[in-house]
């Protein structure tokens, strides 16, 4: 009797043992801790060494604490936002939010509108277009963080020792300048993007196809990528990996963050970057390329389309968050004037407030912010639509059936502009 | 007369007891998420648009997976993968098995090296193969090009031919020691007494493999073939490291589109739909495997 008493007693405390833990973590991700809250989030592998060092000033200054989960690669946030939301919302209270994402999860009502809480200060200090992108029907719902656009960057040494004392303007020259460089073995391939079946290459070609004069969707939302400049540019993508050969075929796999490290690597001359890339092309800790690279504005079929391709980014909240006082203490901290200031300087976060930009000492510390804001006079968007998610993966797949020689660049975007159509309709329905 | 409790009652009712909390776990993380997603595929969610709300669809989530091109596409790829595990990874398995059977020098050690990859994690066996199959610093591009084999660096995972060749090389490297632990188990099992007799008789090593080994290993064969069909089919960890489903979809399987449906798509009734054709198609080909090897064993 007493054995078969203590084994019932091993029992109910093995299960309490189970249970116990889980009913805890089942309350609110974020936790009192002695009077510190602690608040969640997510982001990738970039920037972990200054975001941690800035979630320590935080707990330092405002006792509260930050979690960071590093996800791979920062679209892989999308996956656990999703999840975090359908399940309350409370598994992450702040997270970095995507301008192509503002749409959807705003039209959800997973995110908390910030408009009572942003300072009249803050309304007019902040650019326009770092503010568009975090605004969804009239609604606010982010502080501007990192509020940039793709630059065309370009290893000036290996230019110089070509013989080459301009930066390329057209296609046409980049073609020219790479076969040059490759030739003479400085390098295998002089150029390589970012054109893994992900975001990363719808962002490119839709500056390639505004290079070449292309549209991508009209003022009704009807796609209009398999017509003329659009066209173009999808044909020049393939002819650089198949015929000029000037691209890296293990583009085709690559994100931003294979191409910064190439670049870094000095494995080759030309690319596209987000943000200002020359502070880490300037760290001697991670680069081989210091004081090498250069910005250049976009070069295009004619020289006189240099557009690219803007990408705003803030810092915003989850609509379940249990601390939205302390969530939005957080995002001033992050991503208002001073927090910007200082993420521009240690890690090269373009900022979104003007008092930034026309700061006299961030003007000498980076006198490439003069020709960043050059090329912020032309960017084009990605259309702010609940249903971007499924287009842009649609897009993604059928960019690549050219990519790879299954299909020929106007069959696959007339393939792409059905199937389009097609996406819109059923989220009209 | 006695009115004390049977001990066989007693035995069955603390029985009952023990299986208790298990039941209770298994309910919570097995039962009711297989009837919410079973409700789920009937269901539209319309996140896009709350509003709206929760709409019951009836079958129309079914119908649009049957349908779909996609679908279509990523099952037979699915298949392929697991032909390649079951047609390459079974004898491969049995094969190291019986070279281990033996008395080997270090045997012990070179088990441990040979189940090594089983016990990784599946996202950094992908990570290794990633680093392997790198285009510019790769391992495997390096030892062809010196051993003459290529004449210049291959992109492995950029071309949707030999994607989806590689990603199966590397799913055989981390799943083929699953095998030779089974088949290894069902070799120590086997009387050797039947090998002496078979010697005695002059039976070759071929004949001895055919009418002793194989036979006795028949069960083992079986449970492989059910676990890697089941657990091929559920491969989804080494696609969304290692190619992400591309490029251009060659290596979208079914799971990655599941996937893709649930958060790309935000059509989780769709997703649902998929997850449930999935289980009924497997649990019948459990079902063909199982009557197949009956008449064999």
């Amino acid at each position: 009797m007493l054995r078969k008493l203590g084994f019932l007693l091993a029992i109910a405390f093995m299960m309490g043992a189970i249970t116990f833990p889980l009913m805890a973590k089942g309350q609110a991700q974020t936790t009192d801790t002695g009077g510190a809250v602690e608040l969640n989030t997510l982001e990738g592998p970039a920037h972990v060494q200054f975001l941690t060092e800035r979630f320590q000033q935080l707990a330092d200054q405002k006792g509260i604490k930050v979690n960071l989960n590093v996800i791979p690669y920062g679209r892989d946030a999308v996956m656990k936002l999703v999840a975090s939301f359908m399940a309350g919302g409370n598994q992450y209270d702040v997270f970095v939010l995507d301008c192509v994402d503002v749409a959807r999860y705003a039209s959800a009502g997973w995110l908390y509108p910030i408009d009572d809480l942003v300072p009249e200060s803050y309304k007019k200090d902040i650019i326009p277009f770092a503010k568009e992108g975090m605004v969804y029907q009239g609604k606010w719902y982010g502080l501007p963080w990192s509020s940039e656009w793709k630059s065309f960057i370009y290893n000036d040494k290996m230019l110089k020792d070509q013989g080459l004392t301009e930066f390329p303007k057209t296609w046409k020259d980049v073609v020219d300048f790479s076969q040059m460089i490759q030739k003479n073995g400085t390098v295998k391939y002089a150029t390589a993007f970012s054109w893994a079946q992900k975001e990363c290459l719808i962002c490119d070609y839709v500056a390639l196809a505004a290079t070449f004069g292309g549209t991508f969707f009209d003022d009704k939302l009807n796609p209009t990528f398999n017509k003329g400049g659009s066209v173009q540019a999808l044909q020049w993508m393939v002819d650089s990996l198949y015929t000029t050969k000037i691209v890296d075929p293990a583009s085709l796999m690559w994100t931003e963050d294979d191409v910064s490290a190439a670049m870094s690597q000095g494995d080759i001359a030309f690319s596209l970057s987000w943000g200002n890339p020359l502070v880490p092309l300037n760290d001697p800790q991670r680069s081989r390329v210091v004081n090498q690279v250069e910005i250049g504005m976009m070069p295009s079929v004619d020289g006189k389309h240099p557009y690219t391709i803007a990408g705003p980014m803030g810092w915003a909240i989850s609509k379940g968050t249990k601390h939205p006082k302390e969530a939005w203490e957080f995002l001033s901290f992050m991503a208002g004037p001073e927090g910007s200031r200082i993420a521009l300087e240690k890690d090269g976060y373009p900022t979104g407030w003007k008092s930034v930009i026309e700061d006299p000492q961030i003007q000498q510390k980076f006198p490439e912010l003069k020709k960043m804001s050059l090329q912020a006079q032309y960017v084009v968007n990605r259309p702010a639509v609940p249903w971007y998610g499924e287009f842009s993966s649609m897009l993604a797949e059928e960019l690549h059936k050219a990519l790879t020689g299954k299909m020929s660049p106007q069959a696959a975007l007339d393939e792409a502009v059905a199937k389009t159509l097609e996406i819109k309709k059923a989220a009209a329905q | 007369m006695s009115t004390s409790i049977p001990l066989a009652v007693k035995d069955r009712r603390l029985g009952y007891l023990l299986l208790a909390p298990t039941i209770l776990i298994l309910a919570a993380v097995v039962v009711y998420p297989l009837v919410y997603s079973l409700l789920l595929s009937f269901h539209n969610l319309n996140i896009d648009n709350p509003a709206r709300g929760t709409v019951f669809t009836g079958l129309s989530n079914y119908i649009e997976v049957f349908v779909s091109q996609d679908w279509w596409q990523a099952l037979v790829r699915t298949f392929y993968f697991v032909a390649a595990d079951l047609l390459i990874g079974i004898p491969l398995g049995m094969g190291i098995a019986l070279l281990l059977n033996r008395d080997l020098r270090l045997r012990g050690i070179v088990f441990a090296v040979i189940l090594f990859p089983y016990v990784l994690a599946p996202i950094v066996n992908s990570l290794i193969w990633k680093l392997i199959y790198d285009p510019n610093y790769g391992l495997l591009n390096g030892l062809l090009l010196r051993f003459g084999l290529i004449k210049e660096y291959i992109p492995w995972l950029s071309n949707p031919t030999l994607s989806i060749v590689m990603l199966i090389i590397a799913n055989l490297w981390q799943g083929t020691p699953f095998s030779v632990v089974l088949f290894l188990t069902g070799l120590k099992s086997i009387p050797q007494e039947e090998y002496e007799a078979a010697a005695i008789d002059g039976a070759s090593r071929f004949a001895s493999f055919r009418f002793i080994t194989f036979p006795h290993l028949l069960p083992i064969v079986y449970m492989n073939v059910v676990m890697k069909t089941i657990l091929t089919f559920k491969l989804f960890d080494i696609i969304y490291s290692l190619t992400g489903g591309g490029p251009a979809g060659s290596t979208q399987v079914v799971n990655m589109l599941i996937y893709k449906e649930s958060f790309e798509y935000m059509k989780f009734g769709v997703a649902a739909a998929m997850s449930y054709i999935l289980l009924i198609l497997v649990l019948g080909l459990v079902v063909v495997y199982s009557r197949i090897f009956r008449e064999e064993t």
